[in-house]
């Protein structure tokens, strides 16, 4: 009885063992699965460009032919121009590649560099009419939008008051904005950081703020008065693609009071403070100096506007 | 005992439950059966000797025509008769098939089918975020591909345009790639959309407007036709043809898309005794201002030209103007000023300014004091509108009536406030105070065009 329990059982597990033995599997199939490893299509000048410059060195890759489920598929978008892929990443390599690895070495800026952008060709529409520059998750994948609009000096159409603005603020300011980010989630900035002026943030309200209100608050735009940790990007941005003269004639100029009742004396005071805090985190942290990135930014940055 | 014996065959059947059955339902794997497909559809476009022409309908009923030229290594080259430009100029950008849930065509890199689907309205003129509700990308389905010849059908994946493929023949390849699409935009030479001012500057509309006048003027037949700027939309490519019959205003509407030198009528418009199916051949003539096109590709021919007043005017819409502004109290708006000479706001007038204020638009505002109807730009000044100063037109019923031999009249006038010197407020003045006063032509309930006697100026209105 007990023999034969134990004996059942046995040939159950047996035939469950041999159920499962498998022949080794057939991938001569996965063959004719389309599209399995990523879409291809005939190489062009502009793939390699691609490869050489920025795959290769620098481990990042450009998607700029359209695929829907890179975006938000609510928003109507559509891709980017063949014609505007290369001078973009010529401009982003000079003005955010180049003088970090000048600074810090290329083993750092492979490390953390963002290593997936996507183009789009419009802007990305809110419902309130406002418009998206660009978008970034987690420190991986940056969403470049409006590239079809993108002039730099040199090109056909430039027109010096409305396109350097555009290039500045919508491009090299997005992506030093985005890349600040990625610094400061691997290392936080000190805490001291967030107690200059905290009681003077905005939240969801930055976007009914004026430029010079948010700067006689004491933030560099209005967007960095949403919050913390915008307010330090937006700061390592903006001092980035102004220059230190440009930042200096920015927190100079500054003169009145706020509708907040800050008044110039302390906003000159509270961005000063934190441009000192930003200053010795990316040399205590990173051991970059600061102010020599900032130059060669802005130089590299001047030459295209 | 037992019950231990139908468990193992329990278990044993379970487990020969697994065994796997490879037939498909159909003959073959859903990814072969997919790469077929994509492989056909690919030597399709590719082979076709003399390229495709195509035509686009947008999710809003409007039709494009394209020539499309694919090769083997995703390239594609295209005609696009969405701008005189693009109707001439072969552009060259890429595409790709992909098997997604149904297989796709992706056009993948901008080109001209992309001008029509993007957001930006200085683009397209569409509206800002939606374009003009069109796709890059569709989906194809080869059991809808079937019996219908050699056309290839595709449905927009995103917004359900619809794209169908023809191939073209020699002959029509040799048209469009000399400009057959361009010609046919000589079609909108009837329109007055030539520029328009704005921010100071002065922009192209790209419609290529060259009749300036608000009425426009055609004989066919024995009969005279008009064709109005309130009812001829190119940019929506809509046409509404009116004529008198026995003293009464008729009219036929229909959208149209263009051919090659030709525009089609999606609707064939039944006129007074005539079918209008097409119009081609277009003959632009700058000596006499006026266009002249074959009838339904025969041999009659009309000349289209510009004419100072509606064949028309119903004297009793002024005062029905004036009613729904003074019943509802409430004013009209208009975005800009006056559309004169083939120029939109042509006095500038959102350049206008006051103290901590910029402009918001323009308003009409029956009976706004007791004897005077105001028209006045609005400005912004901290968030609120405000209003600063305005021109007031004097209806003092007896000596100066506003509403005079079936016109709006303006002649009599003063002003509210301080009015700036500035040429464009002092020219918007000038024209609204015009001797000859202003027809009213109605749109619809809450929306009407004043239009100067002269038929060269007009403002829209429309009810708050």
């Amino acid at each position: 009885m007990k023999i034969f329990k134990k004996l059942a059982l046995i040939c159950g597990l047996s035939m469950s063992l041999i159920a499962c033995n498998k022949d080794d599997i057939d991938l001569t199939d996965a063959d004719i699965i389309r599209g399995l490893g990523g879409d291809t299509w005939a190489q062009t000048n502009i793939d390699k460009w691609l490869y050489d410059s920025l795959v290769k060195p620098y481990n990042i890759g450009v998607k700029y032919k359209w695929d829907q489920f890179e975006f938000d598929i609510s928003r109507t978008l559509i891709p980017p121009s063949e014609d505007k892929v290369i001078p973009v990443w010529s401009v982003l390599k000079d003005v955010w590649i180049k003088p970090y690895i000048a600074e810090a070495g290329k083993v750092f800026f492979n490390k953390y560099s963002p290593k997936s952008f996507i183009l789009a060709g419009s802007n990305s529409y809110n419902d309130d009419g406002s418009i998206i520059l660009g978008t970034a998750e987690g420190g991986r994948k940056i969403v470049f939008y409006g590239v079809n609009k993108f002039k730099v000096k040199g090109m056909t159409g430039y027109t010096p008051a409305t396109d350097s603005n555009f290039v500045k603020t919508y491009f090299i300011q997005t992506m030093h904005h985005e890349f600040a980010h990625i610094l400061h989630q691997n290392v936080l900035y000190p805490q001291d950081f967030k107690r200059i002026n905290p009681i003077l943030f905005q939240g969801q309200n930055w976007i009914n703020m004026a430029t010079n209100q948010s700067r006689l608050d004491g933030f560099i735009t209005p967007y960095a008065s949403s919050g913390f940790d915008d307010d330090f990007a937006e700061m390592v941005a903006i001092m980035l693609i102004e220059g230190k003269v440009g930042f200096d004639n920015i927190v100079n100029g500054l003169t009145g009071t706020s509708a907040n009742g800050t008044t110039a004396a302390n906003a000159k005071s509270y961005l000063r403070q934190k441009e000192s805090i930003i200053v010795n985190y990316y040399k205590q942290v990173w051991d970059i100096d600061f102010y020599s990135l900032q130059n060669r930014c802005r130089t590299a940055l001047n030459q295209y506007l | 005992m037992k019950k231990n014996i139908i468990y193992v065959f329990a278990v044993i059947t379970l487990l020969f439950g697994c065994k796997k059955n490879d037939e498909y339902i159909f003959d073959q794997s859903p990814d072969e059966r997919v790469n077929k497909v994509l492989d056909d559809l690919q030597a399709k476009l590719a082979n076709a000797p003399n390229g495709w022409k195509a035509v686009l309908t947008s999710a809003a009923n409007v039709d494009y025509n394209f020539y499309f030229d694919f090769n083997n290594e995703n390239r594609v080259k295209m005609i696009s008769d969405f701008t005189k430009e693009s109707s001439t100029d072969l552009k060259e950008s890429s595409y790709r098939l992909k098997a997604m849930q149904q297989p796709a065509l992706i056009f993948d890199t901008y080109s001209y089918i992309h001008i029509i689907a993007d957001p930006d309205p200085n683009v397209n003129g569409g509206t800002p975020g939606e374009g003009l509700n069109s796709d890059f990308e569709f989906a194809y389905s080869p059991t809808n591909n079937t019996a219908k010849g050699d056309s290839l059908f595709f449905t927009g994946r995103f917004k359900g345009s619809k794209l169908v493929l023809v191939p073209a023949t020699a002959a029509e390849e040799t048209s469009i790639l000399g400009g057959g699409y361009a010609k046919s935009w000589d079609f909108h030479t009837i329109s007055a959309y030539n520029t328009y001012r704005y921010g100071g500057q002065t922009y192209s509309w790209n419609i290529g407007g060259k009749i300036f006048t608000y009425f426009k003027r055609f004989t066919l037949g024995s009969t005279t036709y008009d064709i109005n700027e309130s009812t001829f939309d190119p940019f929506a490519k809509n046409i509404t043809i009116s004529w008198l019959d026995a003293g009464v205003v008729k009219s036929a509407t229909s959208a149209y898309s263009f051919g090659l030198n030709a525009v089609n009528f999606k609707t064939p418009l039944v006129l007074n005794g005539v079918t209008l199916n097409s119009l081609g051949n277009f003959v632009w003539s700058d000596a006499n201002t006026s266009l002249t096109a074959n009838v339904n590709a025969g041999t009659q021919t009309i000349t289209i030209a510009g004419a100072a007043a509606p064949l028309l005017n119903n004297p009793n819409l002024p005062a029905e103007f004036r009613n729904n502004s003074i019943n509802q109290d409430t004013y009209y708006e208009s975005d800009y000023g006056f559309f004169r000479d083939g120029v939109y706001n042509a006095f500038g007038i959102d350049q206008l300014t006051i103290t901590n204020g910029r402009y918001y638009n323009m308003i009409y505002w029956a009976e706004y004091g007791s004897n005077y109807d105001l028209v006045a730009p609005l400005f912004v000044v901290n968030g609120a509108l405000n209003l600063a100063f305005g021109f007031a037109g004097i209806n003092n019923n007896a000596a100066n009536p506003i509403v005079k031999n079936g016109m709006l009249s303006l002649a009599a006038s003063g002003t509210v406030g301080t009015n700036p010197t500035t040429a464009s407020w002092q020219n918007t003045m000038t024209l609204l105070r015009a001797a000859g006063g202003h027809y009213i032509v109605k749109k619809n309930s809450t929306n009407y065009d004043m239009v100067s006697a002269d038929g060269r100026s007009w403002i829209s209105w429309s009810l708050d």
